[in-house]
């Protein structure tokens, strides 16, 4: 049965809650649409509406160099600085899930742990698109 | 620490590309409005021929967000501007996903150049079916603007003069997209009663 859209939302907050709090080093995260609009966002110190649009413009540049490696499914995009890393990781669903880790964090733990929530993420998704 | 992040101030958001020809004000404009809400993605121009107009280009994209108060609850419209080359055109694509307006920049003085800006908007339309305003940049000469309204007749899309440089030329030209945007939504609303919206 489709979920209310407020019903979703609340169960996408859940989860991403969840993930936020026991995810290994992370200081925050931001879900948005793959267009460019925040969804949810953890990152108190970061404008999530310039940041979810620059986002989507670097996953639909990373999606394209996908193609240079003759994939068209993109798994992550990073940043890495001194300050830590960045990841964007495609959602499903035309959503975008962004997390921030200092520099101490294991990206691979991170990649994993993301791609576990990243499901339950999409499940919503799904759910909230069908009841929207 | 954890917060919703749609629609926090604003009752409406809507998404406004603009884009255009190479050099035709389109991060002018953008900033002339953004205030600190700007992210700009310049470079060094590096091309000889492209270094006679200016010294710095935008190579990813430009964000500004401009609030139009509004009693009935405040819009937000979301600027994302394109670079302008031919090269990036993959870039006009991307940046066009979700559009709810385009606005195309020109530049007044260069006719030669309207078919590039003709080409932006079949590339933005080929993937979002958006209404649209064409902002005529250095529009000094005489009657340039009328000649645009002819030339792009046919793209239904309003034509207004507009320095990019000038708040109220770029507020005069956010007025028209934001009447085109919300005739299009209201019409919409009516055929469509119940279609998906993520934001």
């Amino acid at each position: 049965m489709a979920l209310t859209e407020a019903d979703a939302l609340t169960t996408l907050e859940e989860r991403f809650r969840a993930f936020r709090d026991e995810a290994p080093n992370i200081h925050g995260a931001l879900l948005a649409t793959a267009d460019g609009h925040p969804i949810l966002s953890s990152l108190t110190e970061v404008d999530a509406a310039a940041t979810a649009a620059m986002v989507a413009a670097t996953i639909g540049i990373g999606s394209r160099l996908a193609g240079v490696l003759g994939s068209n499914e993109l798994e992550e995009v990073s940043v890495r600085t001194p300050n830590g890393y960045l990841a964007i990781f495609d959602a499903g669903e035309a959503t975008v899930l962004t997390v921030l880790t200092g520099p101490q964090a294991n990206l691979a733990r991170i990649n994993s742990f993301a791609k576990l929530h990243l499901d339950l993420l999409r499940e919503v998704a799904i759910e909230m698109k069908a009841g929207a | 620490m954890f917060s919703a992040a749609t629609s926090a101030n604003a009752d409406l958001i809507f998404k406004v590309v603009v884009s255009g020809p190479y050099s035709a004000g389109k991060t002018t404009f953008i900033s002339t409005v953004a205030g600190q809400s700007l992210v700009t993605t310049d470079e060094d121009v590096t091309a000889a021929i492209e270094a006679e107009r200016k010294s710095a280009t935008t190579v990813g994209m430009d964000f500004g967000v401009f609030v139009v108060p509004d009693e009935a609850g405040d819009i937000e419209l979301r600027l994302h501007g394109t670079p302008g080359q031919e090269r990036f055109r993959f870039m006009w694509e991307i940046l066009a996903e979700g559009a709810d307006a385009f606005v195309i920049m020109l530049d007044g003085r260069t006719p030669h150049e309207w078919a590039e800006a003709r080409s932006h908007i079949t590339t933005l339309r080929g993937v979002q079916d958006a209404p649209g305003v064409i902002a005529v940049n250095w529009y000094s000469e005489g009657d340039i603007v009328d000649r645009v309204r002819e030339e792009f007749s046919d793209t239904g899309f309003a034509v207004v003069a507009c320095d990019a440089r000038e708040p109220g030329d770029v507020l005069g030209a956010l007025v028209e997209v934001l009447t085109t945007t919300l005739e299009r939504l209201e019409a919409e609303t009516v055929s469509m009663a119940g279609a998906v919206e993520w934001h």
